[in-house]
């Protein structure tokens, strides 16, 4: 990816509060021009890397940089870029709505009005009432509005979908994704369930434990992860080639989820597609299960714990580095 | 930002106008009764004349006059304090319900993440906020400065200076603590990041600060003078000028500790008759005990100097108040 084609890229990106860390060694680039999906449970640290990317708390290792810039040393060239959409979506509650659109035209260059109130309208929130009146899923919707109508090049969502109905999230995901092959938009939502964001995210980043787990191309992700099936056997073989993410067995049969590197070409494994709400569940586990390892050993080498890079970061760049 | 300023702190605007108002009001009210009482004929002479005419101060008609007339709206008198009073706490009001909540709001609401991720920089948008609250106050206050010369000016004739109740209300002072008591809200509401915490934490400080100006900052702006003499041979207190502040009246011994004319008395005017000048019996007493007099004193013609100074020191704090809120806001808080 060039530079131009990176809406978001963190570098070994850490923020610790209180000798917590909140995010450890994130390393990602986030393509532009396209929604990203950031999951992971809760606690994983979505929230402070999304903070980090408006430029809304300042990083305690790394760096973060916004279309090739710093949100918090470069604030004039990248603010204009950014909208941002807190989890609990703030609002002045003194503020009617019109007031509101008022902040919005004062404080951005790139305002766009009509668009605004359009929306409003279409969601029949009115332009004459108190922001502290209006219920949750409005208050959602009016910030959401608000963030729309700075057009910004990048839109960082936290949680957006948790106050709306389903239909409003569907009527919502659909306005994102024209915004992104309209007017070129690049979106991070966060949520911890995946199932919504299928259809409208082109890539993932899958956080848990405070760390990347995987970060890529969904087409990717799907194409390369491969649930393998055998009479019950030792996957050590499969192990040394490939990235087994998940170990199941029963008293016949083994079942593997793997990210595979190349072919595969053991005729003793059968081998089916899975979904990326599996594959999504698989990295948790596995995050889970090393976290406790890793507290039982105390290991000191951080980088055992380094993320699956996928085609976000590919291996030449790596190798560049 | 101009117009989000407006929006957010409208209120408030509103409410000290209605404040500020009031104490205009109630001044020029007061102001014109006094300017009636002042220039009321009371057997062919009034208290105007009375001030102008050194020679009639020695009359009984006049000394009564300048005494009832002081009584009532001099510088001790209940109007004058409720005045003083009045305005003296204003910064600290301004403080902590317009400079304290400003940024701790934001804080607690969490609408700073609103705020701070509009295309406006927490720079512009702190700088803006404050320049525009700062603008309309000190514009506001400096309407003050000539009302409160106008009506300070039939009583503070002969009283007035650097150590009298209304010298922190006179001058271009009140500007100066209007900036200090704004800022110090400011750098509160930004490092405690609670607003009712804020509130309490600017009226404490505020008036801590205050009074440690009153009591050991003014009297020392300027070394003051000392004018020391041996009462038995000589008299020297015609060089301290008139409506000089004295910071100290009474005697030193030769290790230059003070002894008040209470202990001085009992040592040398037993009786409690006490005739002083050079050569009386006392001032020998006094003498045979190695005691001078001495008046350390602060001349009245300092005042604008003074004003500068104290001025100049709270614009300084207020400076670096408003540079600590800046860094909290750009670069610690959250």
């Amino acid at each position: 990816m060039s530079t131009a084609d990176i809406a978001l890229e963190t570098v070994s990106l850490g923020k610790c509060f209180r000798r917590t860390w909140a995010l450890r060694d994130c390393t990602f680039s986030l393509p532009a021009r396209k929604i990203t999906a950031l999951v992971g449970p809760n606690g994983a640290g979505k929230t402070t890397l999304l903070q980090l990317a408006a430029g809304l708390l300042q990083p305690t290792a790394g760096e973060v940089r916004v279309f090739g810039r710093s949100p918090l040393t470069h604030p004039i060239e990248t603010l204009p870029r950014l909208g941002f959409v807190a989890q609990d979506h703030p609002l002045y509650r003194g503020f009617t709505v019109a007031d509101l659109l008022t902040m919005g035209r004062k404080m951005n260059p790139r305002w766009d009005q009509q668009a605004a109130i359009a929306r409003l309208e279409k969601l029949h929130i009115p332009l004459d009432t108190r922001a502290g009146k209006l219920s949750g899923g409005q208050q959602a919707q009016v910030a959401l509005a608000l963030a729309l109508s700075k057009r910004p090049d990048l839109l960082l969502l936290d949680e957006p979908l948790a106050s709306l109905d389903p239909l409003a999230r569907r009527d919502f995901l659909r306005v994102l994704l024209d915004a992104t092959m309209e007017q070129g938009l690049s979106v991070m939502l966060s949520s911890h369930i995946i199932s919504d964001l299928e259809r409208v995210c082109e890539y993932l980043i899958i956080l848990s434990a405070s760390r990347v787990q995987l970060a890529g191309d969904i087409d990717e992700i799907l194409r390369t992860h491969k649930r393998l099936i055998a009479p019950r056997t030792d996957p050590e073989a499969v192990a040394s080639l490939h990235n087994v993410i998940e170990v199941s067995h029963t008293e016949r049969q083994t079942t593997l989820l793997v990210r595979l590197n190349g072919h595969m070409f053991d005729p003793s494994w059968v081998i089916q597609d899975v979904s990326l709400e599996d594959i999504v569940l698989a990295y948790l586990g596995q995050s889970r299960a090393s976290q406790q390892s890793a507290e039982k050993v105390r290991r000191t080498d951080a980088r055992n714990d380094a993320p699956v890079a996928l085609s976000g970061v590919t291996e030449e760049e790596e190798a560049a580095r | 930002m101009i117009w989000m300023t407006w929006r957010q702190h409208r209120r408030e605007a509103l409410i000290f106008a209605l404040i500020f108002a009031a104490i205009a009001i109630y001044i020029v009210v007061l102001g014109h009764a006094m300017y009636d009482d002042y220039y009321h004929m009371t057997g062919g002479v009034n208290v105007a004349q009375c001030r102008q005419q050194p020679a009639e101060l020695e009359s009984n008609l006049c000394q009564g006059l300048i005494g009832t007339f002081n009584d009532k709206y001099g510088n001790y008198s209940a109007t004058t304090q409720q005045v003083v009073l009045a305005i003296i706490i204003l910064p600290a009001l301004v403080g902590m319900f317009v400079g304290a909540p400003m940024v701790s709001r934001e804080l607690e609401s969490g609408t700073f993440r609103l705020a701070w991720t509009q295309s406006v920089t927490r720079r512009r948008w702190l700088l803006t906020k404050i320049g525009m609250l700062a603008g309309a106050l000190l514009l506001v206050v400096a309407a003050f400065i000539p009302l409160i010369f106008w009506w300070e000016k039939p009583f503070a004739l002969g009283d007035s200076g650097l150590g009298s109740l209304i010298y922190p209300i006179e001058g271009i002072l009140p500007l100066a603590y209007m900036l200090f008591g704004l800022a110090l809200g400011f750098a509160v509401g930004a490092l405690l990041r609670r607003t009712v915490a804020a509130v309490g934490v600017t009226l404490a400080a505020y008036v801590a600060t205050a009074l440690a100006i009153y009591i050991w900052a003014r009297p020392n702006l300027l070394p003051p003078i000392s004018t020391t003499w041996d009462s038995y041979l000589t008299d020297r207190s015609a060089e301290v000028s008139l409506n000089a502040w004295t910071l100290y009246n009474g005697y030193i011994d030769r290790a230059g500790h003070h002894i008040s004319y209470g202990e001085a008395f009992q040592t040398c005017a037993p009786d409690g008759r006490v005739i002083d000048g050079p050569g009386t019996a006392y001032a020998a007493c006094i003498h045979a005990h190695g005691w001078l007099t001495t008046i350390i004193w602060q001349p009245a013609d300092r005042f604008w100097a003074f004003q500068g100074i104290e001025s100049a020191l709270l614009a300084a704090l207020a400076l670096a108040l408003v540079a600590l809120t800046l860094w909290l806001v750009r670069r610690r808080i959250v």
